[in-house]
């Protein structure tokens, strides 16, 4: 995927002090990352707590992360080897999920567990997929094709503008709009 | 704002020009824009349906609390070089190995000077040989032995143990740092010099 280029970016970002930065890698990988994490343990929570544990695992690894994988490569092992770790040390652990901090600090994922374990919370995501897909689907075609090359295949503007036979620019536009068009249905569900 | 987002949108796909270097931070510094950057990421997740539980939004906040209570890092960009390491390894191993050629000398001058003196007459001998002609076939290159004994500087006793405490000091810091040693560099040289 061309996306590297952006996560490249943001990894420097970060390795030069701006934590924000790590905060749009959160934002664009925690629902792939929790998937992930979701094949090992079939709590919910869990999940949760191990893709949290693995993203500060990944931050205070940042300084010895050279760019020779992708960023996502290797957050995708941290992730994993977080994981396994976790189910390894669930037989020896107390069964309250427990966080820890950088100063062995205990930390209380109460709060993040209600926030997921709700019917509410379930409920919602169901909305939100059906959302977007039932935006997707009163969309143009050139604009739902143009955001399905890119979203599902993977193809760049370049590719896509080849494959519909237009410029870079309409490429952009397209897929920006099309974005928007759903956004603007998503947005109100994620408001509360 | 349009503009703002559709650049935006270019930088979610990766698209971003390598020259703009004001969006990323711009996105990164405003709530709105992360808030929209996360949106168009889950909008993608969906299509791509990797999608099993949506992450709250208590989830990136929690993060950041717990990322604003790590030390910040400051990498600089010559930290990053990754030539540079090795090249620093490298420099040290020669070093060292110079150092390690001159204590061998001194350790043992009977034979090291021999040899070494071999290679400087030489060198000596091909500096003051007249220019060659690339045409003809250079003759086959001949040895120059002696065996003239240099003997040891007064003081040069005192000096070789402390080169060799140094060495050996040197050894045992490596060591600890699991470094490879620079003994494998000694034994060479010392070899090829016997």
């Amino acid at each position: 995927m061309s996306d590297s280029y952006t996560d490249k970016e943001l990894v420097q970002r970060v390795q030069q002090g701006d934590k924000k930065s790590f905060d749009l890698l959160v934002l664009k990988y925690q629902n792939r990352i929790i998937k992930l994490v979701s094949r090992y343990v079939r709590e919910p929570s869990d999940a949760m707590d191990i893709a949290q544990e693995a993203f500060l695992k990944a931050y205070r690894a940042l300084p010895n992360f050279r760019g020779d994988s992708a960023f996502y490569t290797w957050l995708y092992r941290i992730a994993i080897n977080t994981a396994k770790n976790h189910l390894v040390a669930l037989s020896r652990r107390p069964a309250e999920a427990r966080l820890e901090n950088a100063d062995g600090e205990q930390m209380d994922v109460a709060d993040l567990q209600k926030d997921i374990a709700t019917p509410e919370h379930l409920l919602l995501a169901d909305e939100i997929k059906q959302t977007i897909l039932d935006a997707m689907n009163k969309l143009p075609e050139d604009l739902r094709v143009a955001i399905s090359l890119r979203e599902v295949d993977g193809l760049t503007y370049e590719e896509i503008a080849e494959a519909m036979d237009c410029p870079i620019g309409t490429v952009r536009s397209r897929i920006f709009r099309a974005r928007e068009a759903v956004d603007a249905k998503l947005k109100p569900l994620l408001q509360d | 704002m349009q503009n703002d987002h559709e650049a935006l949108s270019t930088v979610v796909d990766g698209e971003l020009d390598v020259r703009d270097n004001q969006t990323l931070p711009n996105i990164a510094a405003n709530d709105s824009s992360r808030a929209t950057w996360a949106r168009y990421h889950l909008i993608g997740d969906v299509l791509r349906d990797v999608l099993t539980e949506i992450a709250p939004t208590s989830f990136s906040e929690r993060l950041v609390r717990e990322i604003d209570r790590e030390p910040t890092m400051l990498i600089s960009r010559r930290a990053r070089r990754p030539w540079l390491k090795p090249a620093a390894g490298f420099a040290i191993a020669a070093s060292v190995a110079a150092l390690a050629v001159v204590w061998i000398q001194q350790m043992d001058p009977r034979h090291l000077s021999a040899a070494s003196t071999t290679v400087a007459t030489a060198v000596e001998a091909a500096r003051q040989a007249p220019p060659i002609d690339h045409a003809i076939v250079v003759s086959e290159p001949q040895l120059v032995e002696t065996t003239e004994i240099i003997n040891p500087a007064p003081g040069s006793l005192q000096t070789q143990r402390r080169l060799n405490g140094y060495l050996v000091k040197f050894n045992e810091q490596r060591s600890s740092l699991g470094v490879p040693g620079v003994n494998p560099y000694v034994r060479i040289v010392g070899f090829e010099s016997e």
